[in-house]
């Protein structure tokens, strides 16, 4: 088959099962970041710091393994362009860790949290302002606040950052055409999304400013929520693929039971998450929900979304009770332990996914895959067991 | 409440430009298409970098 032909046959593929159908068989879809770099020999510094590196072990790994989709470039953050805004929360692989360490989030303490407890106000009044002029120089070594000194610093960060993003973004849609031409693999996911109460937690107040917060001045957190809710529905939708064929990503973080309570889980994360999820998916687009680490105590809630309008991959939760509780209504993927690929064999890597293929995807709506994004950990021939044996096994 | 795709609106930019001889549709709707940018640049640095 050409690329092409391909391409035409895992997108249908992978369609088929994204909308809880049953295609011809189970599609592979691992979310492939420092693996690739392992896999084309290269080091992770090389992979994060110049994303023209990751982007060609990505279509190394698309056009030597058979995977209906992959995510273009899975190593999300470029650390060239976090270097160039002189952005202070990550460890960069060859600057501040070894190179051949993963990308890392600093979470500063609660007391040097990047918003203080008491900007809410200026949150809710103007996020976007709040951002510009408060948070961006706040997290920058660059960036100067608005009232402030300008700098040949200040100006050069903002000047780089804002093109080489564009820069960025523009080379992102040309990985996705290689991956179709050259490859003939479907670009897994377009867009993404996150809850505005993680939001809060990840970049905003912290985890430990949040659920300070969650006590001491709830209505302004609810309220914060709210305030991001459209910018947050317009980054969501203007990523999103206009084919409206693949989802778009939802990247679930601290938002659930034991991170935060039942109530405010009830009251406050899901209030401002389930309407951006309703309308986008009232224009046609399904979410994919990433949920990292184990939402289990959720899924009677997620149950609440229209038929086929996500899709719910499943991490360190029971995929089983998963499939059992949501499996009538969405599509699941994952499942598969990132510890088995890592440390496990390839014997033991195939016995896994022979129980999920038998248990989880007998009806179709199934996508394999493992519960987290793979990294260099992964050994090659557990991944390559998961894939030869999905493809043999995986037959309808 | 700020406004998804815009950080400074043209109303508030028109101070700086208090002349406007031809079509201010045209002037409004190139400012806030350009808006778009600064707007996606700090939300993308805020969700994906």
């Amino acid at each position: 088959m050409t690329p092409e032909e391909k391409y035409s046959v895992r997108l249908r593929r992978y369609v088929t099962a994204l909308r809880n159908g049953k295609p011809d068989m189970v599609p592979i879809r691992p979310f492939v970041a420092e693996f690739v770099a392992k896999y084309a020999g290269v080091s992770i510094q090389a992979a994060t710091h110049d994303y023209r590196v990751a982007f060609e072990a990505c279509l190394r790994c698309a056009e030597d393994f058979d995977w209906d989709a992959v995510v273009p470039n899975m190593i999300y953050v470029w650390t060239g362009l976090v270097q160039a805004i002189g952005l202070k929360y990550y460890g960069i692989p060859g600057l501040d860790l070894p190179e051949n360490v993963a990308f890392q989030y600093k979470e500063p303490p609660e007391e040097n949290a990047f918003m203080k407890p008491d900007e809410y106000d200026l949150l809710i009044a103007n996020p976007t302002d709040y951002l510009l002029n408060v948070w961006l120089p706040r997290v920058s070594h660059f960036v100067q606040p608005s009232g402030g000194s300008v700098t040949r610093e200040h100006n050069l960060a903002l000047l780089k950052g804002g093109m080489a993003m564009m820069e960025y973004f523009n080379a992102l849609g040309g990985l996705v055409q290689e991956l179709k031409t050259r490859c003939g693999t479907v670009a897994a996911i377009s867009g993404m999304l996150k809850a505005p109460l993680d939001i809060i937690a990840d970049k905003l107040r912290g985890y430990y400013g949040l659920v300070s917060d969650l006590y001491a001045r709830r209505e302004k957190v609810l309220a914060a929520c709210e305030a991001l809710m459209p910018h947050l529905f317009q980054i969501a939708l203007d990523g999103a693929d206009p084919e409206k064929n693949v989802p778009i990503a939802f990247w679930m973080h601290r938002g659930c039971v034991p991170f935060i309570t039942p109530e405010h889980f009830r009251n406050i994360y899901w209030p401002t998450l389930k309407p951006i999820v309703e309308e986008l998916w009232k224009r046609g687009h399904q979410v994919l929900f990433y949920a990292e680490g184990n939402w289990d105590y959720h899924l009677e809630t997620f149950r609440e979304l229209p038929p086929g309008s996500i899709v719910y991959h499943v991490d360190k939760g029971d995929i089983f009770k998963v499939h059992r509780v949501l499996g009538d209504r969405f599509a699941i993927s994952g499942g598969l332990p990132n510890d088995l690929l890592a440390l496990g064999t390839p014997e033991e890597v195939r016995a896994y996914c022979k129980r999920l293929i038998d248990e989880v995807a007998r009806d179709g709506g199934y996508i394999m895959d493992a519960g987290a994004i793979i990294q260099d950990d992964a050994k090659v021939e557990n991944v390559r067991a998961m894939t030869e044996f999905t493809r043999e096994y995986g037959q309808y | 409440m700020s406004r998804p795709g815009v950080c400074m609106t043209w109303e508030e930019a028109k101070a700086y430009f208090p002349i406007v001889q031809g079509d201010e549709g045209i002037i409004r709707d190139v400012w806030e298409r350009i808006e778009y940018w600064p707007w996606l640049f700090v939300w993308h640095v805020l969700l994906s970098f």
